[in-house]
């Protein structure tokens, strides 16, 4: 029963010991805090970033192209227009040298709406982050496709955008993260006690984690939540649980719903799109 | 959306929609306002049962 965040936590403590991630950092990423919304909390390559995003997404590509690789937290995606070149930057090094750099790294960042967070914590970025060419960019909508799509990108050997949505970080999955304790109160107090850091002083604390697994959604692949045969919608992130409610009720009017999960908003799997939109003739996008 | 129009219009039963947030320039703070500016249950359900009832 982990949560978004302790998804995202556990899989990038999978790959700091198995997938040669040797850095986590940006602003509050690193101890005490281990990120505004606990996702680094516990790993041991983390470290605070000064307040500069561009020093941020700079000091990422530096590492990555120094054969590092590298995590690097934009705190809100509010803040992370300023780096507009940078990213383009980022993503051009593979195509710029013909296939001879990559860059492996990957940017994550809270994005969206959902904790009335007003003009500097509730911003998009989903649409303007698939039109920077060169990287793939991800959205879970819950915390098993989080932890698989985190461990897709840091396999990848190119940039990457991964983007959490922040009105999700702490809804608790119905399916099992592999290793994670089993998915009742027992299980979901037991993780707790091995990987939330305490409240208050936690200069001594160390976390315990549990034997997690690989487990990797690929990227470009999306997912067929709920089958139907009237109407098709397409959602991801925030509003997939939603429209999901959506079919759900619908379904007692004797309306079939196809929900479809995107997970990787570029590259998107047109194949799933179009076989069930040629399916049921309807479709809704919602974002 | 494009790409749906462009390359499935011959296949479609009905209008194609799209529901997604409004161009403002953030989110307000206060409750109405968040449940105005983006989808929620209620306006994906009506839009669904809008989608599955339109003629061909």
């Amino acid at each position: 029963m982990a949560t978004m965040a302790q998804a995202i936590r556990m899989a990038l403590h999978y790959g700091e010991t198995n997938l040669g991630v040797t850095d986590i950092f940006g602003e509050d990423v690193g101890p005490p805090l281990g990120g505004v919304f606990t996702a680094t909390q516990g790993l041991t390559k983390t470290w605070n970033a000064p307040l500069d995003e561009r020093g941020i997404v700079g000091a990422a590509i530096g590492l990555g192209l120094a054969g590092n690789r590298c995590v690097a937290e934009i705190q809100f995606c509010d803040y992370i227009y300023n780096t507009i070149d940078l990213l383009k930057i980022a993503g051009m090094q593979c195509w710029t040298s013909n296939g001879d750099w990559h860059l492996p790294m990957t940017i994550m960042t809270p994005v969206g709406s959902g904790i009335r967070g007003s003009i500097y914590h509730s911003h998009s970025f989903d649409a303007t982050a698939t039109h920077i060419p060169g990287f793939k960019i991800v959205m879970p909508s819950n915390p098993l496709d989080a932890y698989g799509l985190m461990l897709a990108c840091l396999k990848e050997p190119n940039p990457t955008m991964f983007l959490k949505p922040k009105a999700l970080l702490r809804i608790e999955g119905a399916e099992q993260i592999p290793g994670e304790p089993a998915l009742t109160a027992e299980g979901k107090k037991q993780l707790k006690e091995m990987i939330d850091a305490p409240l208050g002083d936690r200069t001594k604390w160390k976390p315990r984690w549990p034997e997690l697994t690989d487990y990797t959604v690929e990227l470009g692949k999306a997912k067929v939540v709920r089958s139907g045969d009237h109407v098709t919608v397409v959602s991801y992130g925030r509003t997939l649980p939603i429209c999901a409610q959506a079919a759900e009720a619908l379904a007692g009017e004797g309306i079939s719903v196809e929900v479809i999960d995107l997970r990787t908003l570029w590259p998107y799997d047109w194949e799933a799109i179009s076989s069930s939109i040629r399916h049921t003739g309807r479709f809704l996008f919602v974002n | 959306m494009r790409r749906t129009v462009d390359e499935l219009f011959y296949e479609l039963e009905a209008r194609p929609r799209l529901l997604a947030g409004a161009f403002v320039p953030g989110i307000g703070l206060a409750d109405n306002l968040e449940m105005a500016s983006v989808p929620q249950l209620g306006t994906i359900t009506e839009a669904l049962r809008e989608i599955a009832h339109e003629r061909a």
